[in-house]
């Protein structure tokens, strides 16, 4: 059955594929098939597992990631993509395609979405050329980013970052210090040379970084930058940092688009932990919540907040820690029983929650149950706030012990907020319940 | 005495000028923003299935547009494949003219059965989406990488490629609030309190202080978070009647997002 691709769904849908597809290879029946065709269920296989190579991962991915358009024909996914039957996703999933295929047909079904297309699909095709191999695509995007559509545009320099190229960098930088457009284009703009490996891409971001001081669109040059190697990007911050004029919005903006580099910026960003803002300490704790490689820096993390006096840096101090493996529950523990803040003190029983799960220890467990699943309950019916009853919802369904299964059941069939119901009774279901 | 007549004419006509004046915030004013200017909150319970697989997260976002999120995958099937994920998320919700972005890191760690063997997937999962405000969706693409890992087998790691996304908001979420003032006027001084109740039923409150001034017959107005939602402020511009609250301006900050009006006859 093949719903809306939503990422979860593809990631999840290339896992079971390949779980598929590796049970198929163990099957002695299966090992020299081609055939696409499920081979019959069996009990009592016990041939030993073969070898699944990296050709066989590969060709599953992108199958699984683009389900919308698995198997179509050209002429199918080109009726896919006019019909307006269909739903957005399906018609977006099929202008990627056709981009991607770049034939002549294709091409002719793509630009008649640009003419007549609803806003969103129209940027999806704008976005797609930027894969596409036909020679009329660069024309039709360097076009489609000057155009009136915002949407389009917008998507059109989306595209132009997937070409990567010097010509493309030099629109979007165009773009970028373009006073006439609006702020959502150049931000787009930023965001997009980010992504661009060109010389000439970062070399825009460096100068935007020095004149413009409209704050929306700074910010954004500064999250574009984040995205490029903290390498070479690494002497702009500083200085940007270091800057007088630079205000503390800015600068937050600075830190917490360091969480986003391909490489590492932890040491750097744990020098903030000292900071005598505490803004910009709150975002270096932010930015290392949402790295993709921070690091082994639990116990930096631990220290710090062991000394943090401010309750907002200390609640995404407990969201970094959530991103750490190996924290032992007993070194959360004091923390948590110290921390008085209602806020942060979700977040912290949230990372206890995570801690205990690993390691089962038992003061931990006991000072949850005996302590924390009451409390994270009350907070989830009295607060009146959605994100703090579903953060305490969440703390309750990573514990998973069964106290907190009998909080959120009781959640689940309480007269509350609709939203607080449904995502108690999706947690127990996690945990086995209805 | 003629001194003293013009003092009292002008203390008369002063007076009666406050007692006239419909600009002397005092009471409760609720202006409702039907979409022209949008606050989403993308906090909720998002589901999906697909023959038998189910996939779950909950996502929170906090005042400052500050995303976390935690999910389940799960899956029991036929051939002996069993599987078993959880996972954590995080982004942030931003604002730049007329386009609310957003971003959603997914980390999942997790483990599978295959005939008896376990299999360890791992998965760092990106998705920059916007906001469909005509659909209440959320638009965009999403790429990481994946890898597997099992006893016997190795390891081996893919990248996931650009793929098209769209997420439904949670039902009650359509961008729209109600932006609720109680202030009171003593001279030209302004204080009170104020809410933002968004779509969904949350609440945020402020404290509010501000000047009034007669020659305009506006009020300028500072709205401040309160201490659990300080990540939200705004200014605005107002005149009060017993018509209601007609804002001329506004501008703020909330749930990641700007908020920018300007409007009011």
């Amino acid at each position: 059955m093949i719903v809306s691709p939503s990422l979860p769904r593809a990631v999840v849908g290339v896992v079971v594929v390949a779980c598929v597809a590796l049970l198929w290879t163990t099957r002695p029946s299966h090992r020299t098939s081609s055939s696409g065709d499920p081979p019959p269920p069996s009990g009592g296989n016990t041939a030993a597992p073969a070898p699944f190579g990296k050709g066989f991962l590969k060709s599953i991915v992108p199958k699984a990631s683009a389900p919308q358009t698995n198997d179509l024909s050209q002429s199918q996914l080109i009726a896919q993509l006019l019909d307006p039957k269909e739903s957005l996703t399906a018609r977006r999933a099929a202008a990627r395609a056709l981009a991607r295929s770049g034939a002549e047909d294709a091409m002719e079904a793509l630009e008649c979405v640009l003419r007549d297309g609803p806003a969103q699909l129209k940027a999806a095709v704008a976005e797609a050329l930027g894969e596409c191999p036909s020679p009329g695509a660069r024309p039709l995007l360097l076009a489609l980013a000057k155009g009136p559509d915002e949407t389009t545009a917008r998507g059109a320099m989306r595209g132009l970052a997937a070409l990567g190229d010097a010509a493309a960098s030099d629109m979007l930088a165009s773009s970028l210090f373009d006073e006439k457009k609006s702020t959502a284009l150049r931000t787009e703009a930023a965001l997009a040379l980010g992504s661009v490996r060109e010389p000439a891409a970062l070399d825009a971001l460096t100068r935007a970084v020095r004149e413009i001081r409209d704050e929306t669109i700074l910010n954004h040059v500064l999250d574009g930058l984040g995205h490029r190697p903290f390498a070479e990007t690494e002497a702009v911050f500083i200085e940007f940092l270091k800057r007088d004029d630079s205000t503390t919005a800015s600068r937050v903006a600075a830190i917490e688009a360091l969480g986003h580099v391909p490489d590492s910026a932890s040491t750097f960003i744990l020098g903030y932990g000292n900071d005598p803002n505490q803004e910009l300490r709150a975002a270096a704790a932010w930015a290392l919540t949402t790295a993709d490689n921070p690091g082994e820096i639990g116990p930096q993390l631990l220290g710090w907040l062991q000394q943090e006096s401010d309750s907002a840096v200390r609640l995404r101090l407990y969201q970094a820690l959530s991103h750490q493996d190996a924290i032992a529950s007993s070194a959360v523990l004091p923390s948590v029983q110290r921390e008085t803040d209602d806020e942060a003190r979700v977040a912290g029983l949230g990372l206890l929650a995570d801690t205990l799960r690993t390691d089962g220890n038992p003061d931990a467990s006991r000072y949850f149950d005996s302590t924390a699943v009451a409390e994270l309950k009350n907070t989830v019916l009295t607060s009146g706030r959605l994100d703090q009853s579903l953060a305490a919802i969440m703390a309750l369904d990573r514990a998973g012990t069964p106290a907190a299964l009998a909080a959120l059941n009781e959640i689940a069939q309480h007269p509350t907020d609709p939203p607080c119901r449904t995502a108690a009774q999706q947690a127990l279901k996690h945990h086995g319940g209805n | 005495m003629i001194r003293k007549t013009i003092i009292a004419l002008v203390a008369v006509m002063a007076t009666l000028l406050s007692v006239a004046h419909a600009g002397l915030a005092s009471g409760s004013y609720t202006v409702e923003f039907d979409g022209n200017v949008t606050l989403w909150d993308l906090s909720g319970t998002y589901s999906e299935d697909i023959g038998g697989l189910t996939f779950d997260y909950t996502l929170s976002v906090d005042p400052a547009g500050k995303i976390t999120g935690y999910g389940s995958a799960n899956y029991a099937g036929s051939y002996g494949i069993g599987i078993d994920m959880t996972f954590n998320l995080n982004g942030t919700v931003s604002t730049a003219g007329s386009v609310t972005r957003v971003t959603l890191n997914m980390v999942m760690k997790g483990s599978g059965l295959v005939h008896g063997s376990t299999i360890n997937f791992s998965a760092s999962i990106k998705e920059n989406m916007e906001i469909d405000t005509d659909a209440s969706t959320l638009v965009g693409t999403t790429s990481g990488n994946i890898s597997l890992s099992a006893s016997g087998l190795g390891s081996f790691g893919e990248k996931i490629p650009p793929t098209d996304v769209t997420l439904d908001l949670p039902y009650d979420m359509d961008g729209t609030w109600d932006l609720t003032l109680t202030p009171a006027t003593r001279g030209s001084k302004v204080t009170g309190t104020g809410q933002i109740t968004l779509s969904n039923g949350s609440v945020f409150g402020f404290s509010i202080t501000g000047t009034y001034a007669v020659r305009t017959d506006l009020s300028k107005i500072a709205m401040k978070g309160l201490p659990t939602n300080k990540a939200m402020s705004a200014n605005i511009v107002a005149n009060f009647s017993k018509a209601g609250m007609n804002v001329k301006s506004l501008k703020g900050k909330a749930l990641g997002q700007t908020i920018t009006y300007t409007g009011g006859t």
